[in-house]
Order: C-alpha cells, then sequence, then structure tokens
C-alpha cells in the first residue's frame, strides 16, 4: 500500500493506521479567539514574504484570514441560529482541495479549523509551487507554541488517489468537503460515508458576465478603463481557469453592438499574451464551435484575446483570454439562457434590485454568485450556494 | 491536373511556383467554401467576406487541431472512400476523409515526389516496420497510408520488423543477399527507424547497400528526449549499417501525399504544388526567412475535405529561397508547440499522471 505524506509538519510519510487514530481525537473549541488568532498571523507571515505577498490571489487570502474579517463570520453566523440553538464543531473533517486552484484549500481547511474540527486536507500530488509555498508557511505558524491545539488539529496530507486513505478517512469524517469537478467527485464517492456524515461537493461549474451596454457607452474614457482593468483581473485569474473566471459576456441592450465593438480592443491591449500554446488552443476552440455553428465572428487580438462573438455558442474553454460573446434585450432573458452550470455572475451596469429579480426568476436553477467587475474571484465562506462555515458546524437544540 | 503531380518540377523559382499555386489554392478554397457549409462558416468568421486572395499569405487557413474533433467534407458522403487517421502523439488522433479522387491525387503526388530522388526507378524496398501495421481496420492510419504509398513505388517489398518490432532476421538476410550492393529504397517512420529497426540491425551484424536510399518521416518528437537530431540520426546510420543516402519528410495524416523532402542541404523542400508560409505564433503574421514561428502548409491535393490550408502546431523556419538546386522555400521544423500547463478548479485528479 502506497503511503500517505505529511506535508505540514516534519517530512515523510504516516501509516494509515497512525493517521486514523490522530483523527478519532478530539475537537476543539468552536471560534476560539486563539484561531482567529492564528488567521491574523498566517495572514501577516503571507503578506511578509516577499514571493506570496504580490500574488494577487494570495492578497486576497491573506485578507480573508485577517482578524477582524474572522470576527465578523463569527458575528454573523452567531446572528443566523436560532434562539435556542449553540454551535459545536461537527468533529472530523475531511476536505479534497482542487488540483491547481492554489489557494483554495486554505479556506476550507480554515473555515473547518474556525468550527473547532479536526481537519485532513487532502492535497494532490502535482503541486504548484505556489501551493507548496503557502503549505510551507502554514506549517511555520503552526509550529508556534501559541497554536499548539491547531497544529494537533491539521493534517495537510497527499496520496496517490487510489489510496485506502481516501476510503478510511471518508468512513470516520463528520464532514468531506469535496472540491474538484464531476469526475473527481464521482471517484471519491466510491469511499462510503459513516452514517451521520454529511458532504459538500464543488462540482464543475462556469461563469459569465453581462454589461449593460448603454451604461457602459455612458462611462468616461477614464471609468471604461478602470472596468476594463478590473474585467482583465477577473479573467486573468488562474489563467481564467477557475469556475468563477467568466468565459463568457453578455451584452444586453439596443448598444451592444457599439459597445462591444469599443470594449474588446481595449480589454485586448490590457491581457497579458497567453502561451503559443494556449492561444492555439483558443484558436481550435473557436474554429471547432464555428464549424458546430452558428454564424460567429472571430476577433483575436494577438495571443491575450479571442472572441467568439455568436449567440449561443459555448466553445469548449481553455482559458488564457478567451471569451464567448453573446448579446440580449434585457436581463430577465438572461433566465432563459442559463442552467446550473453557470456559477458566477459578473455584472456591470444592474443595479441590486434588478439583480434581485434577476435571482428569483432563475429560482435556483442557475447562479450562485453575482458580483461585480473584478470580483469575480473573491472568495466568500458562502460559496456555490453552501455555506462552508455553517456546514462545519452542528448545532445543539437547548430549551432551560 | 495529372501533369503538375506526375512529373513535378522541384527547381521552380518560388515566384514562378506562386504565380501559379496561389490561384490554383485560391481556386480549392472557393470549392470547399462553396461544398462545405461548416468550413464557409469558420471562414466568413475568422477570415471575412471571401476575397481572391491574391498572396498565399492571404488564404483562409484552419487550425489542425480541428480534424481530432471534426471531420468536415467538400464532397457527398456518398463519395467517401477511405478515412486516414494521425497516430496522434497527442492523444486523439485526427481524422479526415478522401474521395476516390483525392485518395488517388495523393498516390500519384507521392510517386512524382520520391522520384525526385529515386529517379522513378521501381528499387527493392525494405520497410523498416511491422506488415501488422496495415491490418488495423477500414479507416487506416497515416503510417499505414505511408507504407501503402511506398508499397506501390518499390517491388518486392520485405518488412523488416515483426509484430513485436523485433527483427525478421531471414527475411532482410535474404532481400540483403538478393540485391547486394545494388540501389534498394528503405523506408520507415523516424522513430521506428532510430528505436527498433537500427539497433536489432546493429545487434544482428546486417549492413545495408552502400546504394540503399532511406526515407524516413514522422516526426523528432518521440526522438527528442533521446537528444537525437538529424545529424546524430544520419552519423550513426553511416557508421553503423552503412547507410549514405538519407532523406527525412515533413508531412502529416492531414495531408497524405503532399510531403516536403530533406534536400541534399539538410532542409525540407515543398513540391511545387505545396507551399509553407512561417507565422508568428502571437500575432500569426507571416513571418521573412530566418524567423521561427508555426508552419502553415497548403497543398493543392486535399479535394474531398477542406484541408488544403492549415495551420499546424509545429514550429518552423524558412531557411533560403531559390539558393540550391531546389527552387522555392528551403525550411525546417524545430518541433511541436510546447503543450502548456492547464489549471482550474475541475482537476483534484489532475489528468497527467498518477496524482
Amino acid at each position: 500500500m502506497s503511503a500517505v505524506t505529511r506535508l505540514d509538519g516534519p517530512g515523510g510519510t504516516i501509516e494509515l493506521t497512525e493517521l486514523e487514530h490522530w483523527f478519532a481525537g478530539p475537537a476543539h473549541a468552536c471560534f476560539a479567539e486563539t484561531t482567529v488568532a492564528l488567521g491574523q498571523e498566517i495572514s501577516r507571515s503571507l503578506l511578509a514574504d516577499a514571493d506570496l505577498g504580490r500574488r494577487a490571489e494570495v492578497v486576497a487570502l491573506a485578507f480573508f484570514l485577517r482578524q477582524s474579517h474572522s470576527r465578523r463570520l463569527i458575528a454573523q453566523i452567531g446572528h443566523g441560529l436560532p434562539d435556542r440553538c449553540l454551535a459545536v464543531p461537527r468533529g472530523r473533517c475531511l476536505v479534497f482541495a482542487p488540483g491547481n486552484v492554489d489557494t483554495m484549500f486554505v479556506y476550507s481547511w480554515w473555515l473547518a479549523l474556525l468550527a473547532g474540527n479536526r481537519v485532513a486536507v487532502r492535497l494532490t500530488g502535482q503541486r504548484s509551487a505556489l501551493t507548496d509555498s503557502i503549505v510551507a508557511v502554514l506549517a511555520r505558524v503552526l509550529a508556534q507554541p501559541a497554536f499548539a491545539v491547531h497544529a494537533a488539529a491539521t493534517r495537510l496530507l497527499s496520496w496517490p488517489h487510489d489510496d485506502a486513505a481516501g476510503a478510511a478517512l471518508s468512513g470516520l469524517c463528520d464532514l468531506r468537503v469535496i472540491w474538484g469537478g464531476d469526475a473527481s467527485i464521482a471517484a471519491i464517492r466510491s469511499h462510503a460515508l459513516g452514517p451521520a456524515a454529511t458532504e459538500v461537493t464543488f462540482p464543475d461549474r462556469r461563469s459569465l458576465a453581462v454589461f449593460a451596454a448603454s451604461a457602459y457607452l455612458s462611462l468616461e474614457p477614464t471609468a471604461r478603463d478602470r472596468l476594463i482593468r478590473g474585467f482583465a483581473a477577473d479573467l486573468s485569474a488562474f489563467d481564467q481557469m477557475a469556475c468563477s473566471s467568466p468565459r463568457l459576456l453578455v451584452w444586453c441592450g439596443p448598444d451592444a453592438e457599439p459597445a462591444a465593438a469599443d470594449f474588446r480592443p481595449r480589454l485586448g491591449a490590457v491581457l497579458a499574451q497567453s502561451e503559443p500554446a494556449i492561444a492555439m488552443r483558443k484558436l481550435v476552440n473557436a474554429a471547432r464551435a464555428v464549424l458546430d455553428g452558428p454564424e460567429a465572428v472571430v476577433h483575436r487580438f494577438d495571443a491575450g484575446l479571442l472572441v467568439l462573438k455568436a449567440d449561443g455558442a459555448e466553445p469548449d474553454h481553455c482559458g488564457g483570454g478567451m471569451l464567448a460573446e453573446w448579446r440580449i434585450d434585457g436581463l430577465e432573458h438572461l433566465a432563459d439562457l442559463l442552467d446550473r452550470r453557470y456559477q458566477t455572475l459578473v455584472h456591470f451596469g444592474f443595479d441590486g434590485d434588478s439583480l434581485r429579480q434577476l435571482a428569483r426568476r432563475l429560482n435556483g436553477r442557475a447562479l450562485d454568485r453575482m458580483m461585480p467587475v473584478g470580483k469575480a474571484l473573491e472568495f466568500a465562506s458562502v460559496w456555490d450556494g453552501h455555506d462552508l462555515l455553517r456546514a462545519a458546524l452542528r448545532l445543539v437544540w437547548i430549551e432551560e | 491536373m495529372t501533369d503538375w503531380l506526375r512529373r513535378p518540377d522541384f527547381s521552380q523559382s518560388q515566384a514562378a511556383r506562386e504565380r501559379w499555386l496561389a490561384p490554383e489554392l485560391a481556386a480549392l478554397t472557393r470549392h470547399h467554401l462553396t461544398h462545405c457549409p461548416e468550413y464557409g462558416r469558420w471562414v466568413r468568421a475568422m477570415f471575412g467576406p471571401a476575397g481572391d486572395w491574391p498572396r498565399l499569405e492571404d488564404l483562409p487557413w484552419l487550425p489542425v487541431g480541428v480534424f481530432k474533433t471534426h471531420s468536415p467534407i467538400s464532397v457527398p458522403e456518398t463519395d467517401i472512400v477511405a478515412a486516414v487517421t494521425s497516430s496522434g502523439t497527442g492523444g486523439q488522433p485526427s481524422r479526415v476523409r478522401l474521395d476516390r479522387a483525392t485518395a488517388d491525387a495523393q498516390v500519384r503526388a507521392l510517386a512524382g515526389i520520391m522520384a525526385r530522388l529515386t529517379g522513378g526507378a521501381r528499387l527493392p524496398l525494405l520497410i523498416l516496420d511491422s506488415e501488422a501495421v496495415l491490418a488495423q481496420g477500414s479507416a487506416y492510419s497515416a503510417r499505414a497510408a505511408g507504407i501503402l504509398g511506398m508499397m506501390r513505388l518499390g517491388r518486392d517489398a520485405v518488412f523488416a520488423l515483426d509484430g513485436e518490432m523485433a527483427l525478421r532476421t531471414e527475411a532482410v538476410t535474404a532481400f540483403l543477399r538478393r540485391w547486394g550492393e545494388g540501389p534498394m529504397l528503405v523506408f520507415g517512420f523516424t522513430y521506428m527507424v532510430w528505436a527498433h529497426a537500427l539497433p536489432a540491425l546493429v545487434a544482428a551484424g546486417l549492413r545495408l547497400s552502400a546504394a540503399a536510399l532511406l526515407v524516413h518521416g514522422g516526426g523528432w518528437k518521440a526522438l527528442a528526449d533521446q537528444a537525437v537530431d538529424n545529424a546524430t540520426f544520419k552519423r550513426r546510420l553511416a557508421e553503423e549499417i552503412g547507410v549514405r543516402r538519407v532523406h527525412s519528410y515533413y508531412g502529416m495524416a492531414e495531408q497524405v501525399g503532399g510531403i516536403c523532402l530533406e534536400g541534399e542541404d539538410g532542409f525540407l523542400h515543398p513540391p511545387p504544388f505545396v507551399d509553407i508560409l512561417i507565422r508568428d505564433p502571437l500575432t500569426l503574421a507571416p513571418l521573412p526567412p530566418g524567423r521561427p514561428g508555426l508552419i502553415q502548409i497548403m497543398s493543392l491535393l486535399p479535394r474531398s475535405y477542406p484541408g488544403h490550408s492549415l495551420l499546424t502546431e509545429d514550429m518552423g523556419m524558412i531557411e533560403t529561397i531559390d539558393t540550391g538546386v531546389w527552387g522555392g522555400k528551403a525550411f525546417s521544423v524545430l518541433g511541436r508547440l510546447k503543450q502548456a500547463e492547464l489549471r482550474g478548479c475541475s482537476d483534484t485528479f489532475a489528468a497527467r499522471g498518477p496524482a
């Protein structure tokens, strides 16, 4: 049997029996002040790291972990609970982290730890250098004596995916969190959960943006450029391959044509050139979509941006600056075009009422997030329709 | 359309080639536009309304990768008689469909091109591969197509390897004894020649005729890990099995028949009914000689499917134009585009090998 590798402590492998024994240990206090302090210390350490501190996704993570945000999360959860309920940890939480969205595992780990759980995180064997750097920071902070409880409650692990560890820990856990696509979820689900365990899954999702054409055209040039920089940031993060990366841009209103024509070259000018292999893949995906129909126009801005203007087309996505472009007459029409695959709607030019109306119209059929331009990938504890912090808690009903 | 196929004149200058080829290719593009609606959609989407395309660089192209998922045709379905598939080093194979006329043109084109090296003689043929390659169903692989094409040009063909890629020692020994030091045509795929045939012949102590002509193609990709370049390849063949005339070729399943042969200068030369352009991988603008970029290859052969102008995923460079006995462009292939790492949410278990 191939072994489990521990990444957060003294290197080397752990025997499965030892891991099971560890996992069976007690939970710690829910919403403890020391856990808030741990978040604050990790946040500080990430930002202090010369390399990590420059990466947008790491800065976002550090922002999430700072103590004022943790306190706000705790307060919000408290407000949301029924009067007679006391929150306690679920107990043992098993997290399957996504392969290549480097920072995502930290959010899941942290929220489960804040709720008081023991947390085992399974990371892929093919980690990026960035993931390894983040793991190293976590290990360093957890080694401080003040955080001994949290170190004892944490195992950052890696094991081959046909290994017995996934099966054993699945059988022991109270909450299983699976990031990572339909195929991964199906594979992990072959490991049975215990009778009382629950599961939160994050399957394959895709995202889009909707812009009000008239609102765009009424912007001053500097405001247009600011909007475009924000949208470029949404597209650039994780090479446009995250679930929340917009891959479709819908222009809304009768001015769609002039707005799109002004927007495309400005966006093309600010997006970084993708690697030649990705540029080729974008071209191939666009060509395949055109061969399948309908009538389309390809707008290519060197290797940085490829826009496939074709209503209804959903070209295969390879990231690196590729957008399908549709047009609609009014926001309400979106409701007929989307399905559950669509997660995030990046919006510009619509007020809160219009967005809420759209959400009501969709009535759960699509869209779990609506975010302003520039914030497409900003993580929140409510994700894909689940409240991750709430999911890590068990509620005790107490009547005096 | 027969003469340019049967007796291609490799000595033609680039200007003379383009004068004839550009309008022929433009006419072929119009044929595909008219008869293949999907292709028409692509040309309109990428290149705008149909034009005259007076220069080669104006011609629309199709990214070759589409043939991994799509197999568009420009003739009635009922005219299709065969399909060619690539082995697909990147996994998914490509597939193009042929009617009788296109299949015939491929065969005749190959014969005409090879005559540049053989003088048109039907030489005894030693195939550095296994006959098993041919027995794989109706859609034949580009490897099988290459072998079958060569078998039509040579005579008394012998396969040097068995299904396990081991040397058929008796058959090869008999072939060599029969043809002695006379001329012979030896054909194989680059990787098969290097990894299987050469070591096996050396181990068996066999040397080929000093008058042997070895033609090989299929790419260096599989050999790149072993740091084998063309010079090493040739030196080892000469030293170890005595073959001194070695010519590689550049060709692909999506354009069978229209191969570019390596000349005595070590560069590749398109036949007159084929030409190449090098495009900047980022801007796709055509590049002058000496600048590496993506190879676009154009050929008059594909009539049953819109594969007459393809943007490949191969990097290459034009070395010279009209300088040697081979007129037109002389180019080299520098390898495939490096595949980039994909990122994303949906690969907890990345499909790039064991986690």
